[in-house]
């Protein structure tokens, strides 16, 4: 904003005002809540039109690839947004100190591991599958 | 469905064979210049592949004249190799009706030249006899490709159609005022406009009354703008994948990004006859410096302007021609450009929040989900797929650094007939690149050109990347390339209008990105090659 003056004023005339960088995301996942089971994440989404080909796998995926603490701060960021842009700014912001979520890079091993997961969270409806996962593919 | 295809393809072929059965149309004594209405139809028959799949295709086609309206049309129908499916995405929706539409345009001046024939490109014709000879408008609807603004440092190789699946009908149009001045607009997509651009450039000199033929120099002052209605701010995701609504559009949050362009540029050439002639010099060479300074501000957006300041050496061979599509001209005929070449380099002190030639090739995709390399995935982690182009530029920090841009184009003339003005094939190449991360980009391009058989239009871009060690790789490289070749030439054509002597290969290649149903960005091979006749009335 330092330059303001001329641009801006040209900015106001043309009903153009300045785009400022999307807000700093919010990540409004609740303490201490138990991972939210795949059914429930993904009736959220598709309740707030926020729709993923593939939403079990998806979970299963990250399940693998995301630590249990982030993955367990994301699902429940995604169970208790309002909309899809609060959606979106799950991963931006439920990482550790509040910035974006590590994901590690899928691995064939990981991806199977995904599938078998999905299939049990999705049975289990278990606030643990993201931590048992979590750990699975960290001691693979 | 099967049966449906097979209904279809024998009411095709039926076509087809009454086509060759009309094959000998009477010969065409006019010159083709001459012609008031045109009407030719005709079938294209070959194999076309889209994102890894094969396909039969069929294309009826078209060509339909009215005094300067002309309208191009070819109806795709699209079968698989193994089942014989008919492709039903390709007329799914209501917008897909816009796929039949090649090319349709309104012409005012010299819309007689050139011959009327398929050419893929679309574009302006060429004049006869001299910009300052004229007043010429165009305006045409077809998909757009390779579309470029003012000295191309804000609009630069602008794509609409990457697509296959969504078929965008753009609009262009030009004009020009004698040599006093000219305007260029354009807009994305016909049935939804999002990006819509134009100028209006002016020569001051000729407004003073010089006259252009006798100055050896060219200052011209533009003025434009460029507007995104609906720039992509924000696509919102989920598990690191976009999501999207029940209709299957991709969700995120859009704004409107406009930018304010104004640049000049001065042309001196100093001229020398290099074959006199009995009345006049037959051939001039003229060498020269052309130096141009374009601002351009993004209006929305602090950091968001850049100053380019250009100079390029130029070099010109005119020569002296007294026939012009199979006609003699007046007097001692015209002087037109064979050879030339341009060379030179670009300083720019640009904005952290602005990106040289921002809507460019890759701008449908790229507005999207700004990380089309490996560099820039790696750079934006887990937000890479749904990172706009827009957002990657906001989330620069303030301040300005320094860049420059290589430019080189030389056009080839390619003879047509004896004595007649060459056709003129223009190849450009050019890199930049500037202090910031992922601002190494390259690009080449071919034509449009358009001769007695052959019609080409050819680009490639590689942009967004760091490091010139990584110049020669496909990774996040766009390839773009079309073209018709008439097995006849001209005036075998012209001497028997038979379906054999318009037989015509139609050739295109798209290297592209698409996202796929997970939301990823990758990269796909498409291509097709028909081989087609049209038969009709010229």
């Amino acid at each position: 904003m330092r330059r303001a003056g001329w641009w801006a004023a040209l900015a106001m005339l043309c009903g153009c005002g300045l785009i400022e960088a999307p807000p700093a995301p919010r990540c409004v996942a609740v303490a201490g809540e138990a991972t939210p089971p795949v059914e429930q994440v993904c009736a959220r989404l598709t309740a707030l039109d926020c729709r993923l080909p593939d939403c079990a796998q998806a979970y299963a995926s990250y399940a693998t690839r995301v630590s249990a603490a982030e993955f367990n701060r994301l699902t429940s960021c995604y169970t208790h947004a309002t909309s899809c842009a609060e959606v979106g700014q799950c991963e931006l912001a439920c990482g550790a100190d509040g910035g974006m979520v590590t994901v590690n890079p899928p691995t064939d091993a990981a991806t199977d591991v995904g599938s078998d997961v999905g299939s049990d969270a999705s049975s289990d409806a278990s606030g643990d599958v993201g931590s048992d996962a979590g750990s699975d593919d960290a001691s693979d | 469905m099967g049966r449906r295809a097979s209904e279809l393809l024998w009411a095709v072929g039926t076509g087809l064979c009454g086509l060759l059965a009309a094959g000998e149309a009477r010969a065409d004594p006019e010159v083709p210049g001459e012609r008031i209405t045109v009407f030719r139809v005709g079938a294209d028959l070959g194999i076309s592949r889209i994102a890894g799949e094969s396909w039969w295709q069929l294309n009826a086609t078209g060509i339909l004249r009215v005094g300067p309206v002309r309208v191009d049309f070819a109806a795709p129908l699209r079968f698989g190799m193994g089942d014989f499916r008919f492709r039903e995405e390709d007329y799914a929706q209501g917008r897909d009706a816009l796929r039949v539409l090649r090319c349709a345009r309104i012409d005012l001046g010299d819309y007689r030249h050139p011959e009327d024939r398929h050419d893929p490109n679309c574009d302006a014709y060429e004049s006869s006899e001299g910009l300052h000879e004229r007043v010429y408008g165009s305006v045409r609807l077809s998909p757009l490709r390779d579309v470029s603004l003012g000295h191309q440092t804000l609009v630069t190789g602008f794509n609409n159609s990457l697509d296959p699946n969504t078929p965008q009908i753009g609009a262009q149009a030009e004009g020009i005022l004698r040599d006093f001045g000219q305007f260029q607009m354009f807009l994305d997509d016909v049935s939804a406009p999002r990006l819509v651009a134009g100028n209006v450039s002016i020569r001051p000199l000729q407004l003073l009354g010089e006259n252009w033929d006798e100055t050896p120099d060219d200052l011209r002052i533009t003025a434009g703008v460029v507007s995104d209605l609906a720039a992509p701010l924000r696509v919102h995701g989920a598990f690191g994948q976009p999501v999207r609504n029940g209709e299957g559009a991709v969700q995120m949050a859009t704004t409107r990004l406009t930018a304010l362009t104004a640049d000049v540029h001065y042309l001196y050439l100093w001229y020398s006859c290099v074959e006199a002639g009995s009345s006049a010099c037959e051939a001039t060479r003229g060498v020269g410096l052309f130096g141009f300074a374009d601002y351009n501000r993004f209006v929305e957006v602090d950091d968001g302007d850049g100053l380019h300041a250009g100079l390029r050496f130029r070099y010109l061979l005119r020569q002296r021609f007294r026939r012009y599509n199979g006609q003699a001209l007046e007097g001692n005929g015209v002087m037109l450009p064979t050879w030339e070449v341009d060379a030179g380099g670009e300083y720019r002190n640009v904005g952290n929040r602005y990106l040289p030639g921002y809507f460019d090739a890759n701008y449908g995709v790229q507005s999207q989900s700004f990380a089309l390399n490996r560099q820039a995935r790696d750079d934006l982690g887990v937000d890479a797929l749904t990172t706009t182009k827009l957002e990657y530029m906001l989330s620069q920090p303030g301040g300005r650094q320094s860049g420059f841009q290589a430019y080189f184009r030389v056009y080839f003339p390619v003879p047509t007939a004896a004595g007649e003005p060459p056709t003129r094939m223009p190849l450009t190449l050019w890199a930049e690149d500037s202090a910031g991360p992922l601002r190494t980009s390259v690009g080449a391009s071919v034509g449009p050109f358009r001769l007695d058989q052959v019609a080409l239009s050819a680009q490639i871009v590689r942009r967004n990347f760091d490091g010139w060690g990584n110049l020669f790789t496909l990774d996040g490289t766009q390839i773009r390339a079309v073209g018709s070749i008439y097995l006849s030439s001209q005036a075998s054509r012209r001497q028997s209008d038979s379906f054999l002597n318009n037989l015509q290969v139609n050739l295109a290649y798209n290297r592209r990105f698409v996202r796929d149903d997970g939301g990823d960005v990758r990269s796909t091979d498409d291509f097709l090659v028909t081989l087609g006749s049209t038969v009709g009335v010229n």
